[in-house]
């Protein structure tokens, strides 16, 4: 099943990476949302892992490939930059292979620092230590790629104005569940700013039809050191910018061009000095070449360590680590690590292999898309997907995210400077003056409650409507050529036939406006909830995968001795041996100061595991753990009590301690349930003593040690 | 004006339509029926991101550097420790929580490194149902006649002269006076006690409600502030 997941995850990222101006953390927010309804279906939480870790990749794979051909970014900033270039000139296999080859150098770095534990160690403390100077850090990058572009006004402009949307956007109630929602109010942010307006912009630029000339044959024109150099300078890139928050690929390409450019510059000052001009030459398309493999690089890595900083610096810095983290909680250890970086290393090897193969035919068939027929298609895609799954609110927010997009591509300011958007806002919290800024600008934050949960159903509903739309706008684009009249004929008879999808929904009842009117969920979940004992952390606390995620359980009432004694570790061996892989059902019943979830577990046959863990001796029964005692005497509190000869009782499912006192079946012995049976006080080496609560843990219960 | 002008004006008419429309939101009715948090809802994945509501007392609260305020809340009768960040973007709570009172927060559920955490949908969302002064907001004039210890809640007070000044130990207080009838009570807000919300209310202008203990100064009646919540007439 996990191994069908991530070839379905990397199948699956190869169609969201060509398709335009989708961002991979678009898809996984969908999945996320989609993830309880599949759950349900007895997909768990391996699978998932699994199928996000090899979508992400996959998807970084392929994303470049819209962009290099159509010069339509998917979310970075690589239209205008050397590899489109490259197809221009007919090299658009060569230009394939080299991204496949900078996104297999990506990851090959990626996986290698997953692997070598000391190396994320390294990083995690690199990070820790440049966490109180973070705002510097970002401020510093932040600087540098606005002094260094030009028009330096309106680089400021694109750069600010981004940021005040992205303060806008986290604090707005206009999207349900603001940007907490799985489907929140980051997808027409994104959509907008770096899908929508480059978009809008290539079908007002370009022709009815720009064929892209296709020349097959061609040499990749890079040796395979410089291409493991440009690889490896982009996945070193890619860490930085994964593991920082605030940043992204944009950001890192731009600094890397920048720093591209620092031994020209030092040639331009020299020849100054010796008062020659040195001759302008076209660029150099060796250097579009090496630029090409380091931002495919660069895309690969930074989505990898993103995923990896969960793990290193405990943090999520993008749309799958948010994923992961949903799906495997905060407690990501090295085993998970490991079946992460499999199923990333299955994607990486399937995507390059239908990329290298393939190449000659993704050429071929993008050189027959008609470039502004599809652009109009995904225009289209992008506008409905966002008025079904958001409403008018993300509408509103994809209309002022792709106005503020548009202004670099109309003033030539890059588009990097559009990851204001995220970097201002943590420029904000970083500066420890956000009260400030806020009491400055009426800018408070404000969430609107999230009304309906989304479905996988309405999701894919969404999606196939958002889809046809998007495909009959194309064909109409298509058909209608250079003809503007006839374009809009077509842009008419798909908003009609959208309107009148919508007042057929509306009328059968199954509308969204109508979904909007729905009081809030108050149906509660099942009370007991099935699982499989997914792995022993110690005496009482387990893994269980249930329910599509991964739960970190701490068991109701007991306390098993820590894992640095010996006591403590013979508990943890004895419960996994005992419990390891069982099929349970669990009852949530609390949440301790911990965080952690406290549950009664019982097996197959109804046994309460957490009575068998103190019938085995190997924990004891405590009140309001963590808030009472410990066991501070592990040895001691937890060794079996010898039974004494009268209370000695045949073996039963029920403990005889517990069938004779407990009355109310709780599993525990009360003070007044020892009373009603006249054996308090109960003292250690009672049979009751294990089932009972010495709170002040004199091996006395119900009664004073003197 | 050219078109990338004309773009960008209509981007930051944009962005001003957002913050506009961003203060200006009312909550639908339905938020009052909220469901209440229990520990199942923390377990079952499709509740993440939901709105529900938590009531329980705080066990403790915490202002990091960055302004955030973090409050563990523990509700016996769903034996459900939670926490809950309230970030500076949220503006100004309407009293700050304080350890040991009753506190009810709607907002989205949601998990920080692991740990399930109420996201308030507003600062207006944190509401602290039960305070420890157990008391009935009193004019002015009632700390004339009360005694130095007593704690009480007073108000509406319109507070004048509101100025900081650093003590002999280097500590940075608040002082600050308050008219009635004929006669101007002096108070003191010690740091610690006050936060920049407090002190921007203190300073607006508008009548507010205080906690203050009474206490002797110089022989003369003086209050010390605890607390400032916005006065909001019935």
């Amino acid at each position: 099943m996990t191994l069908f997941a991530a070839l379905l995850g990397a199948l699956i990222g190869v169609v969201t990476g060509l398709i335009p101006g989708i961002h991979v953390n678009t898809v996984t927010a969908l999945l996320l949302a989609g993830s309880a309804g599949l759950a349900s279906g007895g997909i768990e939480y391996p699978a998932f892992l699994a199928f996000t870790c090899a979508l992400a990749i996959s998807h970084t794979f392929f994303d470049v490939i819209p962009g290099l051909f159509l010069g339509i970014p998917g979310d970075e900033a690589f239209a205008q930059l050397p590899g489109h270039r490259l197809v221009k000139r007919g090299e658009g296999e060569a230009a394939i292979r080299l991204s496949v080859a900078g996104s297999a150098a990506g990851l090959v770095l990626g996986l290698a620092v997953m692997v070598a534990a000391p190396l994320a160690r390294v990083i995690g403390g690199a990070e820790a230590w440049l966490r109180p100077a973070m705002f510097l850090v970002l401020a510093g990058v932040s600087a540098v790629l606005i002094l260094s572009d030009r028009p330096r006004s309106w680089s400021l402009f694109t750069f600010v104005a981004s940021g005040l949307l992205g303060v806008a956007v986290f604090g707005s109630p206009l999207v349900a569940g603001g940007s907490d929602a799985p489907v929140g109010a980051l997808f027409p942010s994104l959509a907008g700013l770096f899908g929508l307006a480059g978009l809008l912009f290539a079908v007002s630029t370009s022709g009815p039809r720009g064929r892209i000339p296709v020349s097959a044959g061609k040499s990749l024109g890079m040796s395979p050191p410089r291409i493991a150099a440009s690889g490896g300078v982009g996945g070193a890139a890619g860490l930085l910018v994964g593991l920082l928050p605030g940043l992204g690929a944009a950001n890192a390409a731009t600094l890397l061009l920048l720093l591209q450019r620092v031994p020209a510059w030092f040639r331009r000052r020299f020849a100054r000095a010796d008062r020659t001009e040195p001759p302008r030459s076209p660029p150099d398309p060796a250097d579009a070449r090496s630029y090409l493999v380091t931002t495919s690089s660069l895309n690969t890595s930074e989505a990898l360590f993103a995923i990896v900083a969960l793990y290193v610096i405990g943090r999520s810095r993008s749309g799958a680590s948010i994923a992961v983290e949903q799906i495997l909680g905060a407690d990501v250890s090295r085993g998970d690590l490991l079946a992460m970086a499999w199923a990333m290393a299955l994607a990486g090897v399937v995507a390059a292999a239908i990329l290298w193969r393939g190449g000659p035919r993704f050429a071929a068939a993008f050189g027959a898309v008609d470039e502004r027929g599809l652009n109009w298609g995904v225009i289209t895609f992008l506008i409905v997907l966002t008025a079904l799954l958001l409403g008018t609110g993300g509408l509103a927010i994809l209309v002022a995210a792709t106005a503020v997009g548009l202004v670099p591509l109309l003033t030539g300011a890059r588009r990097a400077q559009l990851m204001g958007f995220f970097l201002v806002p943590a420029l904000l919290f970083f500066s420890g003056s956000q009260g400030q800024v806020v009491a400055l600008l009426p800018i408070e934050a404000r969430t609107a409650p999230l009304l309906p949960s989304l479905t996988l159903l309405g999701i894919g509903g969404a999606l196939l409507a958002a889809g046809a739309a998007g495909a009959a706008m194309y064909f109409g684009a298509r058909r209608a050529g250079a003809s503007s009249r006839r374009l809009w004929r077509a842009v008419l008879w798909v908003a009609g036939g959208m309107g009148a999808a919508a007042l057929v929904l509306a009328l059968l009842g199954g509308a969204y406006p109508e979904e909007l009117e729905r009081p809030l969920p108050t149906v509660e979940p099942a009370a007991v909830v099935e699982g499989r004992i997914d792995r022993v952390i110690d005496g009482d606390t387990f893994h269980l995968a249930s329910m599509g995620r991964r739960f970190r359980v701490r068991l109701k009432g007991i306390d098993a001795p820590e894992l640095r004694t010996e006591a403590g570790r013979a508990a943890r061996d004895w419960a996994t041996l005992r419990f390891s892989g069982e099929q349970v059902t669990w009852r949530p019943l609390g949440i301790d100061v911990y965080g952690r979830l406290v549950a009664d577990v019982r097996l197959g046959d109804g046994t309460l595991i957490n009575t068998e863990v103190v019938r085995g001796g190997h924990a004891r029964v405590v009140r309001d753990f963590p808030s009472g005692r410990r066991a501070t005497s592990p040895a001691e509190t937890t060794a079996p009590a010898p039974p004494e000869e009268e209370d000695a009782a045949p073996e039963e499912d029920v403990p005889a301690a517990l069938a004779r006192w407990d009355d109310d079946g709780n599993g525990r012995i009360t003070c007044a349930e020892a009373r009603r049976h006249g054996i308090a006080p109960v003292r250690r080496g009672h049979p009751a003593y294990p089932f009972m609560l010495d709170a002040n843990d004199d091996g006395i219960v119900c009664g004073s040690a003197r | 004006m050219t078109l990338r002008s004309l773009f960008a004006a209509a981007s930051v008419a944009a962005i001003f339509i957002l913050f506009a429309a961003t203060t200006r939101y009312t909550y639908p009715d339905a938020v009052r029926e909220v469901a209440p948090l229990t520990a199942r809802h923390v377990a079952d994945p499709g509740y993440s991101g939901t709105t529900l509501r938590f009531e329980g007392r705080v066990n403790s609260v915490r202002t990091l550097p960055s302004g955030i305020v973090l409050l563990r809340l523990y509700n016996p009768a769903e034996d459900v420790y939670l926490e809950s960040s309230v970030f500076p973007s949220l503006g100004c709570l309407p009293l700050k929580p304080q350890r040991g009172e009753l506190v009810r927060i709607t907002g989205n559920l949601g998990a920080y490194q692991g740990r399930p955490q109420l996201r308030p949908l507003s600062a207006d969302h944190v509401e602290v149902v039960a305070s420890t002064p157990d008391a009935d907001v009193q004019p002015l004039s009632a700390a004339l006649e009360g005694e130095a210890g007593d704690v009480m809640l007073l108000g509406p007070v319109t507070p004048a002269n509101v100025e900081f000044f650093t003590s002999r130990a280097g500590r940075r207080h608040l002082r600050l006076n308050f008219t009635h009838a004929a006669a101007t009570v002096p108070g003191v807000m010690f740091e610690g006690d006050w936060t920049d919300c407090e002190v921007r209310r203190l300073r607006s202008g508008r009548p507010v409600v205080l906690a203050a203990e009474l206490d002797e100064y110089q022989g003369e009646l003086s209050l010390i502030v605890r607390r400032v919540a916005p006065h909001l007439p019935p």
